[in-house]
Parts: C-alpha cells; sequence; structure tokens
C-alpha cells in the first residue's frame, strides 16, 4: 500500500512517502511558519526521491490537528487538492495522537505507561489528548485551559509530550498527578503519521472511496474570533 | 488554450475555466454572505474555514462544466493576493497541489490585475487604457500600460467604497452588504435634501477618501433622529449621489494624467463589485462622455469577485510566457505596480 502522508498542524511541515513498512522518501523541516510556501516544493521532491506517480498511490493521510488554523488548513487544502487531481482516498488523522505515536517510536514512553500530548495554544490553554498503553486513546482531543487540562488528565503514571509539556507538568503536581516530561520529540512528524496510516490498513481498515464524498476536514477545536454584534462576553 | 482559475481572497469561493478565445467555459461561485451577515462583515478565519470545505468540489464543478479534465487545461491561475492571507493561502496551495499533481503550470495572480483585465476578457479592449477600481477592499485609479505594467495614479487613505457604503448603510439601519441597500432606496430619494461633503474634491491628484463622508452620514442621522423612511431614502440618495461626484472628480484628474501620456483612444474601464451599483456607472459614464473617453464595465457576472477574471489573467499571463514557482509567496498586501511582468519595452 503505498501512502502519502502530510503533516503541517506546528512548527514543523513535513511530508513522507512509504509502500508499506519501507520509507520511499521523507522531509521534516521546522520552518515555524511559512507551510504554504514550503509543502509542496517539499511534497514534489520526496515523490521524485520515492520515484513514484500520484495516481500510483493508494491513499493520501494527512494530519487534521489540531494546532495552527493556517498550518492544519494548508495540509487539508494541499491533501483534498491532490485527491481531487490524482483521484485518491483520503483519510485524516489527529495531531495529538501522530505526536504521541512519535514518543513511542523513539523510545521516549516507558512500557505500560500512559503518554499525553499536549501542544501549547497560548492564552493559557492547551490542546491535549491523553493515551494508554499500545496508544489506546483515553481521552478525546480537547481545548482547555491548564487548570482543566491537568484536572481531566487520568492521574496515572506515564510521560508529557509536546511543546505544551512543561506547561502542563507544573500543573499536574500540583495536584499529585505523577507525570513527567519526556524527553522526545515535540512536534509531529509525517513519518509517524504514514506508519499510522500503514498500521491502519493493516488492521483492516478499508480506505474511504476516492472523490469528493468524504473529504477530510480540519479539526480545529478552537472556534473563530468572532464577536456578533453587542456580544460583550467574554465566549 | 484552457486556464483553470481560483479565486478565495475574500468572503467569495470560486473557480472557473477560461479559454484564449475568450469563452468563460465555467464559472463557479460559492458567496459566504450568509456566513458572515450576522457580524455585520467579513470574519476572516469563518471566510478561510468556508474556503477550505467549498473550494474543492468547486473546482471539480467548473471543470465538469467546461467538460475538462484537469489533464485537459493548460495552466492553473490562483490568486496570490492581495486579500485575506488565510484565505488567500488556501487558494493559492490549492493551486499549487493541482498543478505539481497534474505537472502543469502555476500561474499566481495578483487579484487587482483579475479585477483590471476583466474588461479584457469581456469587450477585448487594448492597452493602455484607465482603470477604476472599486471594490469592498479596494478604491483605486489605475494606468494599465501593458499586461504586469500598471502606475497607480490614486488610491484611497481611509476607507474603500464598498467599505464606505457598509458603513453609511450600518448607520442607515441597512443590513450587510450595503451598497445594493443604498442603491435601492436611492431610486426613490433625493439626492439634494441632505447637504454632504465631496470629499478631495478640488484637490490635486488622484487619491480618494470616504471617512469624512461616513462621519458626515453619523451626524447627519443623529441630527434627523427619529427618521422617516423618506428621510432615510433621501439620505441613501444624497450619500450615493456623494460618491458618485467624488469618484467622477478623482477619475477626471486620472483621465487628464492618462490623456497627457497616451494618445487615443481614451478608455475608461470601471471594475469591482461596486461597479455593479447602476448609478455609480451612469455618473462616470457621464464623466467619460464628456471627456472623449469610451466607457466599459464588464457584465455583471465578471464586477463582484469571481475566479473567471482569474483564470483570464491566467491566460494572458500563459500567453506571454509568465509562470511562477511552487513555492511563490502568498501576500496579504501586493500593490498592482509591484507586478512581475514583461519588461515594458518588449511589450512596447
Amino acid at each position: 500500500m503505498k501512502i502519502l502522508a502530510i503533516e503541517t498542524s506546528l512548527a514543523a511541515c513535513s511530508a513522507a512517502f512509504v509502500q508499506g513498512d519501507t520509507p520511499l522518501a521523507h522531509r521534516f523541516e521546522v520552518i515555524g511558519r511559512g507551510h504554504g510556501e514550503a509543502l509542496i516544493p517539499m511534497i514534489e521532491a520526496a515523490r521524485v526521491q520515492a520515484g513514484i506517480e500520484f495516481a500510483d498511490l493508494d491513499l493520501i493521510a494527512v494530519s487534521v490537528g489540531p494546532g495552527t488554523f493556517t498550518g492544519v488548513r494548508v495540509g487539508v487544502a494541499t491533501a483534498r487538492a491532490l485527491a481531487l487531481a490524482a483521484h485518491v482516498p483520503t483519510r485524516g488523522f489527529v495531531s495529538l495522537e501522530i505526536l504521541a505515536a512519535g514518543a513511542v517510536q523513539s523510545g521516549a514512553v516507558p512500557a505500560g505507561t500512559g503518554v499525553t500530548a499536549v501542544f501549547d495554544a497560548r492564552r493559557g490553554e492547551v490542546y491535549h489528548q491523553t493515551f494508554g498503553p499500545d496508544l489506546v486513546a483515553a481521552t478525546p482531543p480537547a481545548l482547555n485551559t491548564l487548570e482543566d487540562a491537568a484536572r481531566l488528565t487520568p492521574p496515572v503514571t506515564g510521560v508529557l509530550v509536546g511543546t505544551g509539556a512543561g506547561l502542563l507538568h507544573g500543573h499536574l503536581t500540583n495536584l499529585g498527578k505523577p507525570w513527567t516530561v519526556a524527553d522526545g520529540p515535540d512536534q509531529p512528524d509525517a513519518r509517524v503519521l504514514a506508519a499510522l496510516a500503514t498500521k491502519a490498513a493493516n488492521d483492516g481498515l478499508q480506505p474511504p472511496a476516492p472523490g469528493l464524498d468524504h473529504p477530510v476536514r480540519p479539526l480545529y477545536i478552537r472556534p473563530p474570533d468572532a464577536k456578533l454584534p453587542g456580544d460583550r462576553g467574554g465566549n | 488554450m484552457n486556464v483553470l482559475g481560483i479565486e478565495t481572497s475574500c468572503d467569495e469561493t470560486a473557480a472557473a475555466v477560461v479559454g484564449s478565445d475568450g469563452v468563460v467555459r465555467s464559472s463557479l461561485i460559492y458567496s459566504q454572505l450568509t456566513d458572515h451577515q450576522a457580524y455585520g462583515g467579513v470574519v476572516p478565519e469563518i471566510a478561510a474555514r468556508a474556503h477550505v470545505e467549498h473550494l474543492d468540489g468547486l473546482v471539480r464543478g467548473a471543470l465538469d462544466q467546461a467538460d475538462l479534465a484537469l489533464g485537459d487545461v493548460d495552466a492553473i491561475a490562483a490568486t496570490a493576493g492581495p486579500g485575506l492571507i488565510g484565505g488567500v493561502l488556501v487558494g493559492l496551495v490549492t493551486g499549487k497541489a493541482l498543478a505539481m499533481a497534474a505537472g502543469k503550470p502555476l500561474i499566481a495572480v495578483n487579484h487587482l490585475e483579475g479585477h483590471a483585465l476583466s474588461a479584457r476578457l469581456s469587450d477585448h479592449i487594448e492597452f493602455p487604457f484607465l482603470v477604476l477600481l472599486v471594490t469592498g477592499g479596494h478604491c483605486q485609479l489605475v494606468e494599465a500600460v501593458s499586461l504586469g505594467h500598471y502606475e497607480l495614479l490614486g488610491t484611497t487613505i481611509d476607507d474603500a467604497v464598498g467599505e464606505a457604503f457598509d458603513k453609511a448603510a450600518r448607520l442607515m439601519g441597512f443590513g450587510y452588504p450595503g451598497g445594493p441597500e443604498i442603491e435601492k432606496a436611492a431610486r426613490d430619494g433625493d439626492p439634494n435634501r441632505f447637504p454632504l461633503p465631496r470629499p478631495m474634491a478640488g484637490r490635486p491628484g488622484c487619491d480618494f477618501s470616504f471617512s469624512g463622508l461616513k462621519t458626515a452620514v453619523r451626524r447627519t442621522v443623529e441630527q434627523a433622529e427619529p427618521m422617516d423612511d423618506q428621510s432615510i431614502k433621501d439620505l441613501a440618495a444624497s450619500f450615493q449621489s456623494a460618491v458618485g461626484d467624488a469618484l467622477a472628480d478623482r477619475t477626471l484628474h486620472a483621465m487628464e494624467i492618462f490623456t497627457d501620456r497616451h494618445g487615443g483612444p481614451h478608455q475608461l474601464v470601471i471594475a469591482g463589485g461596486v461597479a455593479a451599483n447602476g448609478a455609480l456607472a451612469e455618473r462616470l459614464g457621464d464623466l467619460a462622455e464628456a471627456q472623449g473617453f469610451s466607457l466599459t464595465v464588464p457584465p455583471m457576472e465578471l464586477c463582484p469577485d469571481n475566479a473567471a477574471m482569474i483564470a483570464w489573467a491566467g491566460v494572458e499571463r500563459l500567453q506571454a510566457g509568465l509562470t511562477d514557482d511552487l513555492d511563490f509567496l502568498a501576500r496579504a498586501r501586493w500593490p498592482l505596480d509591484e507586478l512581475p511582468g514583461p519588461p515594458a519595452s518588449v511589450v512596447g
């Protein structure tokens, strides 16, 4: 199964081509901003290295967020356009799961412990999701204040990964929850996403039909900043 | 030759296919009006989210309607600015991905050049010509010398015309967008009832200003409150008349500059959504006639933001051998006189 994976939800921008468990080409760069300029040439360079055509792909896997609104849109719009052009199915994956899986792959998560992926969402808030052993989701992806995120994180032994790990750690410690900050990647990576997509296919998850009937959609979680006229309240 | 065009710079999501023969093979627009109406204006983040949701379906629809596959078009043209950057990025990255996957050239189009060239699509007019570009976000007088070569003669120092209409409409109690509502009400109003200023009138140069007019409308409303229906109609007519006079005064200056620089024929094009206002077009038509300029207002479907004008700009640029790289930078600000183009001397 040939897969193109695209990840643009945070400061990193990455793309990977795999065939089954064989990596064909991979690009990963922490760029901060400018995904709209960096991503397409990155995919093209990787595709040439992989030696395949877009029409040969069986699936385009894309990170749908949460993350920066613009970064997430660049990835999703690219996946949808490529799907339209090459008539390839798409599947979305949550950025927090990609990061957690990357931490497990890198050996930063001791066997049998949980992992919580945390992204700094600014304004005192974090995007976060907790997984048990074997990456089984224990909580849904969510946006919360640091206080609420700490309260909602299960009181088990585990490691924190991501740009918000340090922020959440203090609040968990205050609540007596025994989490530690992992010495692992803090950015999700398309190479890990490709492995997740391959595993999902190996586990029997069929790709959706190609075309526009089952489009991938961004997972923003945070609503747009917009106030109705006369609305003076916070949220 | 056929070019697929994509437009996402404000609150219209659009895709179109246009041929080098000047035939618009398809032109689809999803208006996000109802998504923004409650907020009284365009919310950039809501617009960007809607573009992602609708653009690929519109591209598919535009190709289907043109009876073409993506592989059949000769290039992909996408608006790369100026505009709301979140939306511009969605359209541009979609265009880049389509171009990459189909192995076709990308043409990164300046949205304002799209408007400026729309009369060449509809009416086949030749360079050079004078353009009054009036939209929700822009108000400019532009000397179109040749493809990619534009001289900015004047621009607004505060609000765009469309913005002025929206703000005045809100003061008069109309909904968003304000232009059509004011035009409708003005039909039964007395344009001489309320004395409103003609901002910048008589001053040298071609720059516009509309914030003073808005303030005068507010003051008039406050003094006349409560306003009956007829007074609102009279105020709408007075406002529209003041805008018309202000546009005409500035355009007259631009016509003088244009005439100094070029021999005949002298052509004026009104482009942009505000060109759909019949009363303003008529006012400028009178001015054009008096000054010996022929007036071209593109058909209604080419006035508001649309992708046919972007595809057409793509046709013209492709014919001139102007294509862009896949790392082309999306821009929120991109003045017309900072465009890549063929050297002016080559085009002559």
